[in-house]
């Protein structure tokens, strides 16, 4: 009898300093993770906290607008372009050294799923694409379906501008045609969208 | 001061949803903020139905020699996108018949027309259902020919009772989408 209370009395002490050591690895490694230091009591105290603030790159492209082109006269190609606005971070406001690209995709078409095109149900026809790093469209570059136009650039103040207001500096232009040769198609009312990603360099 | 603060709340609201409702016609999608930032515009625009005959030449008919008296004009239908179309023939003579005068007598004439599958006879203000036009090309040069004709004729019978005298007349060809 006596040795078996001797044994029911050693148990209990071995899970007691199991727990025990539980216990205080639970409170010490936690502790770990935390940089802020707390204040101690005192006359006065002090505590501080370490600040981490990670600035990526950010673009946005804004001031789009539909572009309705009207009815087809009969002869000649229709057109249309607007300025956009393009915004871009890490830039200093009086440079141009922040460069992105544009990745222009439309409706698709067998065989090019991001070909420039229009539809109006049955039939179909091509539209091209240009995109310009200023306003207006002197000196506009042709785009190719999902291909991104590389080098692209604009001034800091305009990206600036661009990344806290809506729309603040326009600084690009984007602008379609419609060769004649493709609107010779059958009549209707032709649609299409077309969808541009800009991308920080 | 809560009503008046309250109808001025409700009447800038007011002011928002009218001109989100004015601004509704913009579909035009602007990009946010990120690491890249996309954006989509809408285009459209309307080519209308559209149709055209050219490549029609006078018609002078030779002099009557004991049987019918034919003459022939091609022409070209032009249709965007191609397609199936509608002619109608009307004359000149009374009720837009296809006469021809010399301001005292006239001499009845058939019309026939001919798309390249096949000629079939005209009468005058009914229109005729016909396929094959051009598309792509609204005069026939790159198509390579013209791909209608019209066929006129004085029947010998007419033209033998006829007095010697120049007649004339105008043969008018409209054209509509089908």
């Amino acid at each position: 009898m006596t040795h078996s209370r001797s044994c029911e009395g050693y148990v209990p002490l071995a899970l007691r300093f199991l727990f025990f050591s539980i216990v205080l690895l639970a409170g010490l490694y936690p502790a770990a993770g935390y940089a802020a230091v707390q204040g101690s009591t005192g006359p006065d105290t002090t505590g501080s906290v370490d600040l981490t603030y990670v600035q990526g790159l950010n673009v946005r492209i804004n001031g789009l607008s539909d572009m309705p082109l009207g009815v087809w006269g009969g002869s000649g190609a229709l057109a249309a372009n607007d300025n956009i606005c393009i915004g871009r971070t890490g830039v200093p406001l009086f440079s141009s050294a922040g460069t992105y690209r544009i990745l222009a995709s439309g409706d698709g078409e067998p065989g090019d799923p991001a070909a420039f095109t229009l539809s109006n149900g049955p039939s179909q026809m091509n539209y091209r694409a240009f995109f310009n790093d200023q306003t207006g469209t002197t000196g506009r570059q042709e785009l190719t379906a999902g291909v991104a136009l590389t080098n692209q650039n604009s001034f800091g103040l305009f990206y600036f501008f661009n990344m806290i207001f809506t729309c603040g500096a326009e600084n690009a232009n984007i602008s379609i045609e419609v060769p004649e040769a493709q609107l010779s198609g059958a009549g209707g009312v032709y649609t299409g969208t077309l969808s541009l990603m800009l991308i920080p360099e | 001061m809560r009503p008046k603060l309250g109808h001025a709340i409700r009447q800038v609201a007011l002011g928002g949803v009218l001109a989100a409702v004015a601004t509704g016609g913009f579909a035009a999608t602007q990009g946010t903020t990120g690491f890249t930032s996309s954006g989509d515009l809408d285009i459209s625009l309307t080519v209308n139905d559209e149709v055209k005959i050219s490549n029609l030449v006078d018609i002078n008919l030779p002099p009557f020699g004991g049987t019918d008296v034919t003459g022939t004009s091609d022409a070209c239908i032009y249709r965007n996108g191609g397609g199936d179309y509608l002619i109608t023939a009307t004359g000149s003579g009374a009720a837009n018949a296809f006469q021809l005068t010399d301001g005292t007598n006239s001499v009845n004439y058939s019309v026939n027309y001919d798309d390249g599958t096949g000629s079939s006879s005209l009468a005058s203000g009914v229109a005729l259902s016909r396929t094959n036009a051009a598309e792509d090309d609204d005069d026939c040069v790159t198509f390579g020919a013209d791909n209608a004709t019209i066929d006129v004729t004085v029947a010998a019978a007419d033209a033998s009772a006829l007095p010697a005298a120049v007649y004339s007349g105008t043969l008018t060809l409209l054209v509509a989408p089908n």
